[in-house]
């Protein structure tokens, strides 16, 4: 299944949970009480996120009003948003989410491959990072350059 | 004297009996009279013997008083100078033998002496390395301290320093390359 019109609004590993749970709420909706599955979703989803399940459902030629296809299609979309690998990255201040999306498309350019951010805080690296990915871990803060410095 | 059966009829036995008697009695009485003054006489002749024994003993034994005590005045001097050449002797033992525990006892005296000097000197190295490794742990712990505290210090003025002149944008730049420098380590390789 192709993820990109939903993956291009996913930067961090928090995205992907907020969605996931957003998502359950969609499926409980479709086995209780009546309307479309448009209004179904609406009601569940943010915005962004609405608009990109629609255009993946079109996509993906999944009939709207078959409950247990559109059940299916969630779930496995959901199984597939955890399957995207996620980078852990400790840095120094508390970034904004338009600073957090810039260092993701850097992140991607690097790369080229979609990578989730999952982002800590912690002043005393004073600058720099702190990344941890698949089991390694590398310190390139300013902290520990002083240290070595010391 | 004998006397028969014919003359008993002439004479009376009893009348006989007793001039024999009579004249045994004066018989006994003259010889004891003799006796007696002959033992005067002995008694006599004893007494000046006795008188000049004593006499004699007398002056022997003044004599030999005398003669004892010339002796004994000659003989003393002698017997003053053996004992006291006895006495000299011992002495001379005595104060030889002193002489000999007193240098005994100074050898010990120097000897303890010269051990107690050895075991305070020995002490005195000990305690001295002692607390010279102690000062030497001392210096340096306290040198250890100093130069924690002063990388401490340095450490945290130089963070604030670069912590207060960092930008948001030299935060992000900073973090792209951590992430450029990840990759080139190897970090994401699967």
């Amino acid at each position: 299944m192709t993820l990109t019109p939903i993956t291009d609004l996913l930067v961090t590993k928090q995205d992907v949970e907020n969605l996931c749970l957003q998502l359950d709420r969609l499926i409980d909706s479709l086995m209780s009480g009546t309307g479309t599955f448009g209004d179904k979703s609406s009601d569940t989803l943010e915005p962004d996120y609405q608009a990109a399940i629609m255009m993946l459902i079109k996509t993906n030629n999944i009939d709207e009003s078959r409950n247990v296809a559109l059940n299916e299609f969630l779930n496995k979309l959901k199984s597939d948003l955890r399957l995207i690998p996620v980078l852990n990255i400790t840095v120094p201040v508390r970034l904004k989410k338009t600073v957090i999306h810039q260092i993701a498309g850097d992140l991607y350019h690097i790369l080229n491959e979609k990578m989730l951010l999952n982002v800590y805080v912690d002043e005393d690296i004073i600058g720099g990072a702190q990344i941890s990915f698949n089991g390694r871990f590398k310190d390139y803060s300013i902290r520990k350059d002083v240290e070595a410095h010391l | 004297m004998s006397f028969s059966l014919k003359d008993d009829k002439k004479h009376n036995p009893q009348k006989e009996a007793e001039k024999i008697v009579i004249k045994a009695q004066h018989k006994s009485e003259d010889l004891l009279v003799e006796a007696t003054k002959e033992a005067e006489i002995i008694i006599g002749q004893t007494k000046d013997f006795r008188n000049e024994l004593q006499s004699k003993m007398r002056d022997d034994i003044a004599y030999q008083t005398q003669q004892f005590a010339q002796s004994y005045q000659q003989f003393l001097p002698e017997i003053k100078k053996y004992y006291q050449q006895g006495i000299d002797a011992q002495l001379q033992a005595v104060k030889a033998q002193l002489d000999e525990a007193v240098v005994e006892i100074k050898n010990s005296l120097k000897t303890k002496v010269e051990e107690i000097q050895t075991l305070l000197k020995n002490q005195t190295i000990q305690e001295l390395t002692s607390v010279q490794n102690e000062l030497q742990a001392y210096k340096k712990q306290q040198m250890s301290e100093i130069d924690a505290k002063v990388r401490n210090t340095v450490k945290a003025a130089s963070l604030e320093v670069l912590g207060k002149s960092l930008s948001i944008s030299d935060h992000q730049e900073l973090i792209v390359q951590a992430i450029e420098k990840a990759k080139k380590d190897g970090i994401f390789v699967k």
